[in-house]
Parts: C-alpha cells; structure tokens; sequence
C-alpha cells in the first residue's frame, strides 16, 4: 500500500514545476461550476413553486429566477473553454517538461544497465507514462468535482427529505469497487503482456526489413514463421479477451444495481409528494437533481478508473528514475606520464554467470601502439570499456599512474581518451556534427574537418555527400552511406578528438581490402604521439605493434612484439599461422 | 472524399472480420439515439401529469405509468449502451485475433523491392504501430458521431414540437458549431503531419539514448550537450507548434461556446416569456430547458467525435495503402529441373526508381557443382548480383536461369532446394537453438543428429553444450534466453548452411566478424564439406576467394576479370592489385611482388 501511493507527491510537485498556473486556474473554475451545478435544482424548484403557487400572475420575483437559472445554463460552456485551454496547455508543456526530465535522466544511467533488456522496456514504458501526468490531475480534480457535486446534490436533496440522503448514497457504491477491481487487474494484465508484446513486435520486425525478408524468403522459411507469429499473437489475444470480456460482463450487474436505485429514488420521491411530505416544486426538483447525480456518478465513475489506470501508467515513467545512474569519483584526472596498469581485473556482464574478465593483469606504457587479439568473447572489447573507466572491474583495478579509474572524475578522463568502436553509430545528423561529435569545440573548424576526412575517406565521400552541412541518413531525407563510408565517418569521429589515447575496436571490418590497407597503414601515421590500443581480427597489423596482448578466456595469455612471439610458438604463433597460410 | 473512402473501407474490414458483433453492436448504439429526445418527452409528460395530480385532474396511475416509462427506458438506454460495448469489445479482440494472421499472409506475398523502399518503409514503421486498433478506433468513432448526429436531430425535432424558434436556433448555431469542430479536426491532423519530422528526429534521439553503443561514445566524446540542446531544440519546436495551434482550436473553441451561450440565453428567455403568457406548461418549460442543456452538450461531443472519425480516417491510410501494395510475381509453378547449371546472360539491372546501372550486361555460366568467387570493391555489384539469382528481383534485361529455367519461376520450394545463403547481415533469431539452425532447412527441424552435425561443422559444438542443449533460447527476447557475441551468432548463422541440402552455397561475407582462427576453420570446413556441391561467394578477404574453382572480378557493374587465383595473379590486374595488398600484412617486408 505504501509504495502504491508513493509518487503523488512527485505528480503533484513536477505537475506545478511544469505548469505553474494550472491549479489555481482548475480551482477557481470548478469551484465555479459546483456552484452553478448545486444552485440549478434549487433555482429550477424556485421557479416551479412560484410558477405552481401563483396562477398565471407571475411577480418579479419569478423573472429574476428565470434570469438567474438562465446564468446556470451559460456559465458551463464558458468554464468549459477555459479548462480546455488550460488543459491542452498543460498537456503540451507537460510533454516537454516530463520529455526533458526524462532525456536528462538517461543521459545519466550507468552503461552496464544498458546491457539489460528490462532497462529498454522501462525506458519505453516511462515515455508512455510521461504524458499521462496531466491527464491524471485533470481527471482527479474531475472526480473530486463530480464528488462534490454529487455530496452538494444530496444535500439539496436531503433539505426536502432526510431519507433521500441514504438512498442517494447507496447509488455511489457498488460501481466504485468493480471498476477499481478491473483497473488493477488491467494494469497487471498489461504488465505480463509485455513479453508477448515484445516478442510479436519482434516477429512483425522480421518480416518488414529487408535483411530479414530476403534471407527468410531465400531459407524458405517464411512460412514456417509465420505460423510461430499467428500462434504467438493468438496466444497473446486469449489472454486480453478473457479480461475484456469479463470485464464486460461484469459492469453490466453495476450498471444493474445503480438503475435501480434511480429507480427506487424515483419512486420514493413520489410517494413523498403523495403524501404531502414534499411539495411539487420539490419534486421537480428531486428529479432533476437524481437526474444529475445519476449522470455524475456515471462521469464519476469512470473518471475515478481512468485515475487508477493513469496512476498505474505514471508509476512507470517514476520507476524508470530507481534505476541506477553513474558514480563518480572526485579526482580530477591528470595526464599519465608513464603507465597505465589492470591488476587482476574482473568483470561480468548482468545476468550472466561467465566472468567476462578473469583476473586480467597487463601494462600499457605511455605513447605505446598496443595491439590485442584474441577469439571472439575473450573479453577484448570489454576491456577497452574498462579501460576508458565506463565500466568498472567488478575486482581489481585499473590504474593510471597509480590513479584508480573508480575514484577519478570520468569525465576528466574521458576528456583524453578517444575510440572508434566495433558496433559505432550512424548519427542521423549532418555530416559535419558526425565528425564534430568528437570534440565539439572544434565544430566549426571546417577546413581542418575537410582535411582529415580526405585523409580518411578521400576526396570522393565528401564529393558524394556535396559538403559537410548535408544531412545523412535517409529517413531524414538526406544523404544514405553504404557501411563501408559510415565506418569512415566513424574513424574520422574518432581521430578529430585530441587525446593522449585512442581506443580502436575493429576499426576496419566493413572496409574492402584496398581501402583497408590505406587505412591500417595512415593510422599508424595519424594516431603518432598518443597511446593507442587497436583491437582486431586481422593479426596482420601486428608487425608494426610496440607491443601484443593475446587474450583468451578474459585473461591475458601471451605478451610481446610480433617476432618474441612467433618464435615463443604458443596462441599468437598459432592465430598467425592460421591466417597468414592463406595468403602465401 | 478520401475521408468518407477510407470510413467505408474501415467499415467494410470490420464486418468482414465481425458480421454479427458489428450488427448488434450498431443495433446497441442506434436504438438509444432516440432516448434523449424521448427523455424530453418523458421529463415533460412526468412533471404536467404529477402538477396536475396535485391539483386533482390528473389519476395517480397516470403519473406511475409516465414514470415507468421513464425509469424503463432509461434502463434500456444503459443496457443497451453496455451490450453495445461489450459487442464493442468482442468486435475488437476478433479485429485482432483476425487481422494478425491476415497481415502475416500479405506480408508474404509482398515484392521484395517493397522492403527496399522508403515508402513501403515507413507504412511498415506504421504498420507496427498495431493497425486493428486504429481501425477499431475509426470504428467506434463513425459509430458515435453517427450516433451523436442521430440523437441530435431526434431531440431537435423534440424541441421543434415545443417551440419553432427554439428548434430553429439550434439549426442555426449548430451548423456554425459543426464547422468549427471540423476545422479543429483538420487542424489537428495538420499539425500532426507538420510535426512528424520532429517526431521523427524525437524518437531518433530516445533510441540513442537506450542504445548502449551511441551512450558510450556520446559519454566519451563528451557530447551530451550537443545531444540535450538538439532535444530542447526539437522538444522546444514541438510545444511551440502545439502551443500556436492550440490558440487557433480555442479561439474556434470559444466561437463555438460564444454561440451557445448567446442560444441559452435566448432559450430561457423565450420559454420564459411563453411561461409566463401562458403559452407553455411547466412540464413543456423544464423539458425545454432539459432539452436544450443537453444539445450543447451533443452538439460539442458531435463536432468532437466528427473531428477524431476525420483524424483516424486518415490514420488507417496507411493501412488502405497497405493492402494495395503489389504483390509478388516471384512465386513460379516448376517444381523439377533437369539439370541446375546457373546461366546470367547480358542482365542488366537498376534498382526501382533509381536512375543508376547497378549491373551492365553481365553474363557468366557457373556447371553444377562449381565453386566461385565475386571479388570487387564496395559498390561493384556484388550484392545486386546475388538478389537477381535468388529472384529477388526480375532483371530489366537478360536472363537469370537455373537449369533453363527463370529463376523466378521456379517454385519457392524448388529454390531452397537449389540455393541456400549466408548473409553478412544474417539474422538473430530470438528463438531456440534448434529453430536457429533449422531454419536452414526446416525439414531437418526434429533431427538431432543432422542439427547438431551442422552445428559441429560451423565449430559451434560449444553452444549446445550447455544446459538445455538444442533448446536453449537465444537472444535477449525470452527471460531465460542469453544473447550470444557477434562470433558467436555467426556460427550459428553458418550452421544454417550445413545443414542445407540446397545444390548451391551463397556465402556473401559471412566471416566479416569472425577471428582470424574460426575464419580459417571455416574455409577449410567449407571446402571440404561443399567439395560435391556448388560455392557462390562473395568476399573482401581475398584469401577465402583461393578456394574458388574461378573468380570473377567485378567492377563497376562489369566483369572484368574470370579465372583461377593463380591465373589471375599472373596478369596485372585489379585482382593481383587487391591479393597484393592484401596480403602485404602476412608477407615478409622484401617480397617478390610489387604493388600496381
């Protein structure tokens, strides 16, 4: 119960952050229109007790009730305008207050929780639920006006009868808890559903790209999984159609129970009138006023679901904000003048039992060409996140000059590293901020930029693309790349940076051989003067390396120049071997 | 027009996915249009019969009966809207339940250019966005705004019966009050195109934000701010445009209630100045005023249902468009061949729509049983190439035949059994194991032995060495699944192949993400194992291209170059070009050949 209600304070507090004037303009509007929704009965049974009472001669009096009832009727429609401005209003700054909130808390989560596929579904449901903030207030004040006024209407009611107080009440109840039973089961419904969603989602995936389409079609596949989506959507609809239905069913025995007591209430105020405890005028009155709680309760009824199920919604976007964000450490990083040192590293990725690091130990000396190889999964690219302080070794530590990376502010070492990475990222931007991501404060040095991509890419990729301000990516409308001159654009992204080292994770596996061998051999040109590691499959860039770490099984193995090791005859002799005897 | 197209092709899906449902639910929600009116009548009749028992004209049984009638009715009224709705709902879980399998069906039967195209792209991106809701959606508003309109002129003609000019002045404020409901609607689906390239850009950023590579880097590079002011630019944008278009809709809003306000006051006091001449009876005056309240309350809902039936209207367009893609023309009769020697002859070929020859009168034979190696720079045509053999696509000019025969009229099942590929982008199927690698032949999906054969051949015997074995979920997708490295799924990818019986083997860069071991395991297991049957490939790594019984160089769509490695290496040449550099790595630094 007590986390079930945890975050109104936070919709209360980030709903006034982001629209100040909303409450105030809400108050006094519904404030106003309970007025006029209690006063209106009681102005109806004026008119009719003066109009019954007098036989055709009508005294001022009546003419300014009829004026006054008049004013009752008026009043709504402009309430009306007003609360749906300021609530359009608040929908809209709320989606950018709780957009914003929402992209600057991301920012800051920890890389690692990124590896884990819940983290994704949170992020997608706390995008949905940043939007129902204002829906949630708006349809609670909504339900506190209808109660007010439904209370405020038994009143009137109950000044003619006291008997009619408890028989109006009655009407509230039954509805209130079905729907609040459904509401719950709705929101863990959908909860459970997540998976299936997300595995039909995958399915549709597979069969509108392209990739996937040609390769089902060339398998033959595809009809094969086709019948794996029917029958994972159908299974996924037998679950939703038995809680829709029930449901259903269900709301119509409410519905039962309050027509009956209109019914009822009805009836006894007839019979009020009947014997005389009531005049006509009270009970036209009566009749107009269960004719709105009626329909009150109706609004209220459903306005209190939708605050449920909204407040299950917003419950997602808060939860989204426990997720573990970066720490930091407070050292400002300095420079390192002579080496940087992994002490018996161990890391595992969440979620799995392999230790993706076991107990690594090397040495990097300032200003060195490192080159690592090893089998797939033997923890290479892991490392270099190690490395850069992006993850931190679950045991052991990675030092700079002694400095360890978890007591050091990340940003000031990120500050002097620079990488390409294997899986880098195709910025839908221009060409000229894909580049400039690097260093942003060198954005606009556009010849400098222009040099080094001919020095990357040739003259050509700038020639295709007809400048550096163009748009890239198709759905954008600009410019599509093939991989191989995305790879370029990210090679460029990686040397524009000035660093003291640079991190590079297969920087070439999309290249064609020519373009390859240009590459491989200008880094060595390019990257002069700082500390760079190279991960790679090729084996063939080892020749120039100051130094080689073999890895295997998230250790390192074997350690030294190309020739110490091809004569030492262990793993690097063995990989070379395998490579190089296809070319000789 | 396209609205009123796409409400009856909305309707006409419905009925076909739910005749019965539809019926009675449209039974449900037309019978109640008249209750408001009659709701006039009743309130009316109900309080003339009860004054008038009062002052003793009137018998008691006739104020019960009124009364009756009244509380039945209303009764009804909320039953039926229940009953409606529940068929509602039922009508939508059969939208859904029918539909799935439905789209499934036309995806399958789509061209394959569709999927390259940006067009086809972004109704697919829409597509996805669950298409059953959206029509239900366009459903349920016709429903209610037919509804709405019903009630609205069965009440009108109420109050017409009470006072002509009261019914005209709904007449005349109703019309302008409609108007200005439609040109909400509009604006609001103008300006959710307007800003769909923000969206767009929006959405773009948020999948940056959950994708652990671009965080890495925008950390590193230290480039939140560049990411942040780009949102708050589009962020910023979005409000602004929302902002601007919600002062028209309010302003139009207000027009319409101002309209109202000045009706209500007319209505009150026309009927109280006939009150008070004695032309109306109480009953008649607090069912006017009953009556009229109501309309305006109508009279918005209407212009408001109005607005959202135009809006999802044109939602479903995509959907329209959807269905009337073309279809594919690929899915050939002939189930047999003779013989299975590949013959291209003078094919040329450019992509739908582009003006660009991807290929320029390409012909070459490959016999049955012939291994051979496409070599060429990026953007040669390597790729093309290999669509048109699959039947991807029909050539503007030339053939692409297997055994004589048109590739595309070949039946799909007769294909598979003369081609099986590896892609470089090869899928990751968030499935077991055993699916993964069955899907190279699905014949083979309860042999153990055979998977498990082909698993051992792609040196991938570890994977199901582990718990569950076969079994084992893959991916990220299932809670117990585990997500395998690059490498990794390339193994299973390449297993897909061995356990093909197909005559033919594309491998185009398959081994791009392979360490240089595995790499070589895999040539030699290739070799080996495809030594009866037939090897298509396409590779950067020139080395794998040795093993090829012919290599054919291509370059800029052209065949240059045809022969064996050794052949070629002795000719100067883009190959020997190529071989050489590439090799420069392996070789000592004093080689016997010279680069150009």
């Amino acid at each position: 119960m007590k986390k079930k209600f945890c975050y109104m304070g936070y919709i209360f507090r980030d709903c006034h952050k982001a629209f100040p004037a909303f409450y105030a303009i809400n108050f006094m509007m519904y404030a106003l229109s309970i007025t006029v929704g209690v006063m209106g009965p009681l102005l109806l049974a004026h008119i009719l007790e003066l109009a019954a009472g007098t036989e055709g001669n009508y005294g001022s009096g009546l003419g300014k009730a009829i004026m006054l009832y008049g004013v009752c009727i008026g009043v709504p429609p402009v309430i009306g305008v007003v609360l749906r401005s300021c609530y359009h209003a608040a929908e809209v700054r709320g989606k950018k207050y709780f957009g914003n909130q929402l992209f600057a808390f991301s920012r800051k989560i920890r890389l690692e929780a990124l590896e884990n596929p819940e983290v994704l579904d949170k992020f997608y449901g706390a995008d949905k639920g940043g939007t129902a903030q204002f829906q949630f207030m708006d349809r609670l004040i909504q339900v506190t006006q209808s109660v007010v006024l439904c209370i405020g209407t038994i009143i009137v009611v109950g000044r003619y009868s006291s008997i009619l107080i408890f028989t109006g009440l009655i009407e509230l109840v039954p509805d209130i808890f079905t729907k609040l039973y459904f509401e719950k089961r709705w929101a863990d419904f959908r909860r459970t559903q997540r998976i299936a969603n997300r595995r039909c989602s995958y399915f549709l995936k597979l069969f509108t790209r392209k990739e996937s389409i040609k390769e089902l079609r060339v398998m033959g596949a595809e009809q094969y999984m086709k019948e794996k989506w029917v029958g994972e959507n159908i299974r996924k609809l037998r679950g939703l159609r038995d809680v829709n239905l029930d449901i259903c069913k269900k709301q119509v025995y409410g519905i039962v129970v309050i027509n009956a007591c209109y019914a009822f209430n009805i009836g006894l105020a007839f019979y009020l009138m009947v014997q005389g405890e009531i005049s006509i005028g009270a009970f036209a009155a009566c009749l107009s006023a269960f004719t709105m709680l009626h329909s009150s309760l109706g609004s209220v009824v459903a306005n209190f679901a939708e605050v449920v199920q909204k407040y299950y919604v917003i419950e997602e976007y808060y939860d989204y904000f426990t997720i573990p964000t970066e720490e930091n450490g407070t050292e400002m990083y300095q420079p390192f003048q002579d080496k940087i040192l992994a002490e018996d590293v161990h890391f595992s990725y969440n979620g799995s039992d392999r230790e993706a690091l076991a107990g690594l130990n090397l040495e990097i000396k300032k200003g060195e060409h490192v080159v690592i190889v090893g089998e797939n999964g033997s923890g290479k690219t892991t490392f270099s996140k190690i490395l850069t302080g992006a993850y931190l070794p679950s045991k052991g530590h990675v030092t700079y000059d002694g400095h360890r990376t978890e007591e050091l502010n990340r940003k000031s070492l990120y500050d002097h590293i620079s990488m390409v990475q294997q899986d880098f990222v195709h910025y839908h931007f221009t060409l000229q901020e894909n580049i400039g991501i690097g260093n942003l404060k060198r954005m606009k040095d556009t010849e400098a930029m222009k040099e080094l991509l001919c020095q990357v890419a040739g003259e050509e990729l700038i020639e295709k693309t007809g400048g550096l301000d163009v748009q890239l990516g198709r759905e954008f409308g600009g410019q599509e790349l093939s991989g191989g001159e995305w790879q370029k654009v990210a090679i460029a992204r990686g040397l524009w940076k000035d660093s003291d080292i640079i991190i590079l994770d297969e920087p070439t596996s999309a290249l064609d051989p020519l373009v390859e061998y240009d590459i491989l051999s200008k880094f060595v040109e390019m990257i002069r003067g700082k500390t760079s590691i190279i991960i790679s499959h090729r084996v063939g860039i080892c020749r120039t390396a100051d130094r080689i770490i073999v890895m295997k099984d998230g250790r390192m193995v074997e350690c030294g120049r190309h020739e110490e090791l091809l004569q030492a005859g262990g793993e690097y002799a063995h990989i070379w071997q395998e490579q190089a005897k296809w070319y000789v | 027009m396209k609205v009123l197209k796409n409400c009856f092709f909305c309707m006409k899906t419905v009925f076909r996915y739910a005749p019965w449902n539809v019926f009675f639910s449209l039974i449900c929600f037309l019978i109640p249009t008249f209750f408001t009116g009659l709701q006039v009548l009743l309130v009316q009749r109900i309080v003339d019969s009860a004054i008038g028992y009062a002052k003793g004209s009137v018998p008691v049984e006739q104020v019960v009966l009124w009364g009756i009638l009244f509380v039945t009715m209303l009764t009804l009224w909320v039953s039926l809207q229940r009953i409606g709705l529940y068929e509602m709902a039922v009508t939508s879980t059969k939208l859904t339940e029918k539909m799935a399998p439905e789209i499934a069906d036309r995806l399958t039967q789509l061209e394959y250019a569709s999927f390259e195209e940006q067009a086809t792209q972004e109704i697919f991106q829409k597509m996805s966005e669950e298409p059953e809701t959206t029509i239900y959606n366009c459903y349920v508003n016709i429903v209610m705004a037919v509804q709405t309109m019903i009630a609205l002129i069965f009440s009108m003609a109420v109050i017409f019966a009470i006072s002509t000019w009261i019914g005209l002045g709904v007449v005349i404020i109703g019309v302008p009050m409609l108007v200005l409901g439609y040109y909400t609607a509009g604006r609001q689906v103008a300006v959710t195109e307007e800003l769909a390239d923000t969206r767009r850009r929006m959405d773009d950023l948020k999948g940056m934000l959950t994708n652990k590579h671009a965080m890495y880097e925008m950390k590193l590079f230290g480039a939140e701010e560049l990411f942040t002011g780009k949102w708050n630019y589009y962020s910023t944008k979005q409000a602004e445009i929302s902002m601007r278009e919600n002062r028209k809709v309010t302003l139009a809003d207000m027009g319409s209630r101002i309209l109202n306000v000045v009706y209500l006051v007319f209505v009150v006091s026309a009927v109280a100045v006939g009150l008070l001449q004695g032309n109306l009876t109480l009953g008649q005056f607090t069912g006017a005023l009953n009556g009229v309240s109501g309309i305006e309350g109508k009279l918005n809902m209407c212009s408001r249902q109005l607005a959202g039936m135009l809006n999802y209207a044109l939602q479903i367009d995509f959907y329209v468009k959807f269905m009337h893609l073309e279809t594919r023309s690929d899915l050939g009769r002939k189930t047999t061949l003779d013989h299975y020697d590949i013959a291209f002859e003078n094919v040329s070929f450019r992509y739908p729509g582009t003006e660009r020859k991807i290929l320029k009168n390409v012909t070459f034979y490959v016999k049955e049983g012939e291994s051979i190696a496409f070599v060429g720079e990026n953007g040669a045509g390597k790729s093309t190439l290999i669509k048109l053999l699959c039947g991807l696509y029909e050539p503007d000019t030339g053939n692409v035949t297997v055994g004589g025969i048109p590739v595309r009229e070949l039946s799909p099942k007769l294909r598979t059994q003369v081609l099986s590929a590896v892609f470089q982008d090869f899928q990751e199927y968030q499935m077991t194991l055993r699916e993964n690698v069955a899907i190279g032949n699905l014949e083979a999906l309860a042999d153990d032995k055979k998977l498990l054969g082909a698993l051992a051949h792609a040196d991938g015997s570890v994977l199901c060495e582990q718990e569950n074995g076969l079994e084992r979920n893959l991916g990220k997708l299932s809670e117990d699944g585990i997500d395998l490295s690059k490498g990794q799924w390339q193994r299973v990818a390449m297993a897909r192949a061995f356990v093909s019986d197909a005559k033919y083997l594309i491998l185009d860069e398959p081994t791009a993400s392979l360490d240089p071991v595995a790499e070589s395991h895999m040539y030699e297991n290739f070799a080996r194992i495809f030594k009866e049957r037939g090897i298509i490939m396409i590779s950067h790594r020139l080395a794998s291209a040795k093993m090829a019984d012919r290599i054919l160089v291509l370059d800029g769509g052209r065949i240059i170059q045809t022969g064996s490695h050794e052949e070629l290496m002795e000719v100067q040449g883009l190959y020997r070009t190529m071989y050489l550099t590439q090799s420069a790595f392996y070789r000592e630094k004093d080689t016997e050949y010279t680069i150009g």
